[in-house]
């Protein structure tokens, strides 16, 4: 309960510094990005909004210290200013807007990623220097090193512009109507395989090799050789014995993983042009929207401190010794 | 570093068979990784890397922003890897390309290494106070997410160059890296050989520079060539977008202006090509050598010796033995 407590106060504290960045980095930075952005504003919005811009980016004769305070005070009542781009549509609104497309995209990709990947992963290590691991060491290396937003690229010209088996952008075509039928969903998927598949395909290599170390570990164990010795079936060794005891490592990366889905893949996303928060922040920062980008930043940046935290929880759950704190030989 | 003049130093006779040893030593790390076939293959293609790097204007065929013919022609004996939308020279282009990218590569590579060293030695070595503030920074910056975290930040800078994109990556890619240096010298601190030396009066400081770093070489090497990766990754990504780029050719700003001249969209394969799978190679190149220096460095990765045919051991115990 006392590790929990202090887990928590952390999170915390992580989350207070998350904020203050947000609120430091427009007011610490060269040049005034701001000010032209006022300037670029005038006329288009009405004078309350532009007040409202002017105290969010420091453009104001108020002390630091009240600045801060105003901004507080703000979040705490969840609100994250206005979209210039948009404008008068809310941050908060494109925010909500953006994340189902994201975590139904890379989300359910990693879910993916990680299955697949683990499987093989405690395949390659199951048959130790057999066909199968030798070949997926140099091929999982080559797909980690290539760029991802690359490969999209490459497969969106091949497949969609050459072949034109998929549609080359966004996440439902322009002439499909929103509902829950068979034809939408086809074409949402449609629309969405080859981001996923780019991100997939770049993704798996890493949840493989990582299995495959922890679990080439695991099975030169003792309660391995024990298993054996009982005469087990192989494959029930390999997965209730051995790879149950390896997974742990991957299981917490996996949570980590899902935490970085919420702010979706930025390069795939622009590529495809699909409207999930990646693509909001790319165009955000190419369109100097600075209160989305800031929006977005913060919001993943919580996202991302409460799954830190939870995996620290889950850790401690799954491994006694991490709770207690015995140092590990 | 006062304290370090009191210890007397004895003119000793160079002796021959010990300077032979040194040498050895010294050299034994690189003989090792040459006899590492990956590590081997990943120095040969960073190798080409870095001699275009170095000998970029002899190479190049032409002027890389120099208009020259007509757009959109496919490579060719002129035009080796073909044009762009406005008729430049796409081969010129990657060659001083690689120069630009590379340089900010190894830039970034020494920015996030010296300051991982920095922090990850110092506070696993002092402990205490210093330690704690060092360690939570890392903490902090480990847990922010670094993509849009960079995105941020390069957002607010105004005509970013390629000064700038190294600075930010290299300022802001060194937690992951501090912290195994911290786990490492924490080991470290407490060990016979730092302990000696602290008792015959070396300062903190030498002990940390000359008992504590040389230990580690191997993973400062291996810190160096991820933060390398990092920088290479991060340029494209940055400038793919279209933070940062200018007019200056490198292999992020090649993909921004394709992607902009939709070069994909009009057959302009060749535009795209060179600079991703630069990429790919150089990534490639960095793994592969990092797994070389794991190798060697990691004596639990070794192969098992071979035995002779139809020679078994009894239930695996070559491997795990360390485990116990």
């Amino acid at each position: 309960m006392r590790y929990i407590m202090r887990k928590f106060g952390a999170l915390l504290v992580f989350i207070w510094i998350a904020v203050t960045l947000n609120f430091l980095i427009p007011r610490l930075m060269p040049g005034n990005p701001a000010e032209n952005l006022i300037a670029r504003m005038k006329g288009r919005a009405d004078p309350r909004v532009l007040h409202a811009l002017m105290l969010q980016f420091g453009i104001t004769r108020q002390p630091l210290w009240q600045q801060y305070g105003t901004y507080l005070g703000q979040l705490v009542h969840g609100q994250l200013g206005t979209s210039i781009e948009y404008y008068p549509v809310p941050v908060a609104t494109i925010i909500g807007e953006s994340l189902p497309w994201t975590l139904g995209l890379i989300g359910v990709a990693t879910i993916l990623a990680f299955g697949i990947g683990t499987l093989l992963g405690i395949f390659a290590a199951w048959r130790r220097n057999k066909l199968f691991d030798s070949i997926q060491g140099p091929i999982s290396m080559f797909l980690g090193s290539v760029p991802q937003f690359w490969l999209a690229l490459l497969m969106l010209w091949y497949f969609g512009f050459i072949k034109g088996w998929f549609p080359l952008d966004h996440s439902y075509s322009s002439t499909a109507i929103p509902t829950l039928s068979f034809s939408f969903i086809w074409d949402v998927l449609r629309h969405a395989f080859l981001p996923g598949f780019a991100f997939l395909i770049t993704s798996i290599g890493g949840w493989m090799l990582a299995m495959r170390n922890n679990m080439i570990q695991v099975v030169s164990d003792d309660f391995v050789s024990f298993a054996r010795a009982k005469g087990l079936r192989d494959r029930r060794i390999m997965f209730t014995y051995a790879a149950r005891s390896a997974i742990l490592p991957n299981v917490t990366q996996f949570a980590i993983a899902l935490g970085y889905a919420v702010g979706g893949q930025i390069l795939i996303e622009t590529i495809f042009s699909y409207p999930g928060i990646g693509f909001q922040m790319a165009s955000a920062v190419s369109d100097q929207d600075y209160p989305l980008i800031q929006g977005i930043f913060l919001v993943f940046s919580v996202v991302m401190l409460v799954t830190n935290f939870i995996v620290e929880l889950l850790y401690a759950r799954l491994d006694p010794r991490v709770r207690v704190g015995v140092a590990q030989a | 570093m006062s304290q370090s003049m009191t210890v007397a130093r004895t003119p000793k006779e160079p002796d021959p068979a010990r300077l032979q040893r040194e040498r050895v030593e010294r050299f034994r790390f690189w003989r090792q990784l040459v006899q590492e076939p990956k590590a081997v293959v990943g120095l040969v293609i960073l190798g080409f890397f870095l001699f275009i790097t170095i000998f970029a204007p002899v190479i190049a065929t032409h002027n890389p922003t120099a208009i020259l013919g007509t757009p959109w022609q496919p490579p060719s004996a002129t035009y080796w890897f073909g044009t762009t939308d406005e008729g430049q020279d796409v081969f010129s282009q990657w060659v001083f390309g690689t120069r630009t990218t590379m340089v900010i590569g190894l830039g970034v590579g020494l920015i996030g290494t010296v300051i991982s060293v920095l922090i990850g030695v110092y506070g696993g070595y002092k402990g205490g106070r210093v330690d704690a503030a060092l360690n939570w920074l890392t903490n902090v910056m480990l847990a922010l997410p670094s993509y849009p975290l960079i995105l941020v930040i390069a957002s607010y800078i105004p005509d970013a160059g390629s000064l700038a994109i190294t600075l930010i990556l290299g300022l802001t890619s060194w937690p992951a890296a501090a912290r195994m240096k911290r786990a490492q010298a924490l080991t470290f601190a407490s060990r016979d050989f730092v302990l000696a030396a602290k008792l015959s009066g070396v300062s903190d400081l030498r002990i940390m520079a000359t008992e504590i770093f040389p230990n580690m070489l191997s993973l400062v090497f291996n810190t160096f060539i991820s933060m390398m990766s990092t920088g290479i990754f991060g340029e494209a990504f940055l400038r793919f977008l279209g933070i940062g780029s200018t007019n200056t050719p490198s292999w992020g700003n090649m993909l921004n202006w394709a992607q902009n001249a939709e070069a994909l969209l009009n057959g302009g394969w060749w535009w795209f090509i060179p600079p991703g799978a630069s990429i790919t190679l150089v990534l490639l190149s960095l793994t592969l050598i990092n797994y070389g220096i794991d190798t060697i460095s990691n004596p639990r990765l070794a192969k098992p010796p071979r035995l002779p045919k139809g020679f078994k051991l009894p239930v695996q115990s070559v491997q795990g033995g360390e485990s116990a």
